[in-house]
């Protein structure tokens, strides 16, 4: 069984999200998180390849997180789940940090090569 | 018919969400107040609560939903914004709300929330399901399945005294004699879209719709003798398939977060896909000296110690990390199942159902003895909540297993 390349955080954070200064804004929640990516669950349709997230993890807050849409999918219920990806670097190592500190205390541990 | 309990103090607002709820098949319930909203709750326990921030009086929306869900813990709570506002939304949602509505209210946009959440209600906390949205069924397909389904409706009614033989052993108890001996744990799972596609789909909540019928789980039965899980179909308990475990049989099992966790006879936890072989994918040893049960509530898996005498809530991580250990406050803890609002465990020394607070589960709210184990004909080992009745399974010695679905229900206890 090939294992995940990045340690993932299974939480359904809520969450804020943007398609851009004055654009269309919604609210969902993120059904995981990695230091790559996310998948968001949200009643809203997106219109761009583009969003922003702001969330919390623990007492460190993420705003405007950017990140580029990379799958849409509906579920039964009526909502959409869309694949995330995170698209600043410094964002990316902030997050990794923030979820080894959480992992690492739940007992899980080690990012695969 | 799932209900859902609707508090908004302004009656228009309230008689529209109620029409838009009732249009789309559910039961709605109405409260323009805290103090009768939370006697409708206390008496008919809805699947649902749908309440509006705009809220008359103190407590204010957010501080009343907080003493609800204390009471109520597993029950989605869905806020009505007074104006779409994300930010509002998103305090809503840490604060526990599964989702918010912003006006204007239709169809499109309250259906996807009430589903999701009428979905969640009861023990499986999984927001997504996995399954994309089923092709729409032609009208010669439709046709064929209603007239399916009455056929089968009428066969039911007419050969009724010929189902699989059950015992009435008390005015509404009911008991099917298993195909092997030594039943030890019990949980409603889910079932196979077909045979032969290896994959299971998603456990569903209750639903009147024949699709949701069609996806009511299983009742799937660990035997620790025969080293097996047996998968029971639901409507006549017909034993529907069997998996071996040639090496540390499963003692216990729940389904938790689209998997099936089992606890072995030597005392280890093992996760399994929910594939056709139920493939073990982690295995570690568990803490503590004989569990003999678990139980998922929706958000931890609980195990129940029966050689401690202890029950313990897991972190649902890769190796159930123990956050809470609670002395037992009955006798042996044999198994654990959760109804919604509360904690439930069968003692096999007592011969009967625990009620705890979830909050507090080392307090006991009530004792429901179970007369078909007293006189210790039968040995207790496993606990399920349907929604509507428990079911237990039994040992006998020299004898085949028992299945028992009792007349007592959680509303009698409550």
């Amino acid at each position: 069984m090939r294992r995940r390349r990045s340690v993932r955080l299974n939480q359904y954070l809520p969450v804020l999200w943007t398609l851009g200064e004055g654009a269309q804004n919604g609210w969902g929640r993120l059904l995981d998180l990695s230091a790559v990516g996310a998948r968001l669950l949200t009643r809203g349709v997106l219109t761009g390849e583009e969003i922003f997230l702001s969330f919390e993890l623990e007492t460190e807050k993420f705003n405007k997180l950017r990140c580029r849409v990379a799958r849409a999918e509906q579920d039964r219920d009526g909502y959409w789940v869309y694949g995330l990806e995170i698209a600043e670097d410094a964002a990316r190592a902030r997050l990794k940090q923030r979820l080894m500190s959480i992992l690492s205390r739940a007992g899980q541990a080690g990012i695969d090569g | 018919m799932p209900q859902i309990l609707i508090v908004i103090a302004d009656p228009y607002s309230r008689q529209e969400m109620t029409v838009l709820a009732e249009q789309m098949g559910y039961g709605a319930l109405q409260a323009k107040d805290g103090p009768s909203a939370l006697e409708i709750l206390r008496e008919t326990l809805p699947d649902v609560l749908l309440l509006h921030e705009e809220f008359p009086g103190a407590p204010s929306c957010a501080s009343w939903m907080r003493s609800v869900q204390q009471e109520f813990p597993l029950l989605p709570v869905i806020v009505c914004l007074k104006s779409r506002d994300a930010g509002r939304a998103v305090d809503f949602l840490k604060l526990g709300a599964l989702d918010c509505l912003a006006p204007p209210w239709s169809q499109e946009t309250v259906g996807p929330c009430l589903r999701k959440a009428v979905r969640l209600k009861g023990t499986h906390l999984d927001l997504l399901m996995d399954e994309r949205r089923p092709p729409a069924l032609s009208r010669k397909a439709v046709a064929l399945v209603a007239g399916a389904l009455l056929l089968l409706v009428a066969g039911v009614i007419s050969l009724r005294s010929y189902r699989w033989p059950a015992e009435e052993i008390s005015h509404a108890s009911a008991l099917w004699d298993l195909p092997y001996s030594h039943p030890s744990g019990l949980a409603a799972g889910p079932r196979p879209r077909a045979e032969g596609t290896g994959r299971m789909e998603p456990q569903s909540g209750v639903s009147s719709s024949a699709e949701g019928a069609a996806a009511k789980g299983s009742i799937w039965i660990a035997d620790w003798f025969s080293q097996s899980i047996y998968r029971h179909r639901p409507s006549d308990l017909k034993l529907e398939k069997a998996y071996f475990f040639a090496h540390d049989p499963p003692a216990a099992l729940a389904f938790a977060e689209g998997a099936l966790w089992t606890v072995t006879v030597s005392g280890f936890f093992q996760k399994h896909l929910l594939d056709a072989q139920l493939t073990a994918v982690s295995r570690f040893k568990a803490p503590g000296a004989q569990i003999a049960g678990l139980g998922y509530d929706g958000i931890y898996l609980w195990s129940c110690d029966v050689g401690a005498g202890v029950l313990r809530k897991h972190l649902m991580d890769n190796q159930l990390t123990v956050l809470s250990e609670i002395s037992y406050a009955g006798g042996k803890p044999a198994a654990v199942a959760f109804d919604g609002t509360a904690m439930w465990t069968l003692d096999a020394s007592r011969s009967a159902l625990l009620k705890h607070d979830l909050l507090s589960p080392g307090k006991i709210l009530a004792e429901a003895p179970l007369p078909e184990y007293q006189g210790n004909a039968w040995t207790p080992g496993g606990l399920l909540w349907d929604g509507k009745n428990f079911w237990t399974v039994g040992e006998r010695k020299g004898k085949t297993g028992v299945l028992i679905r009792h007349a007592l229900s959680a509303g009698e206890m409550r």
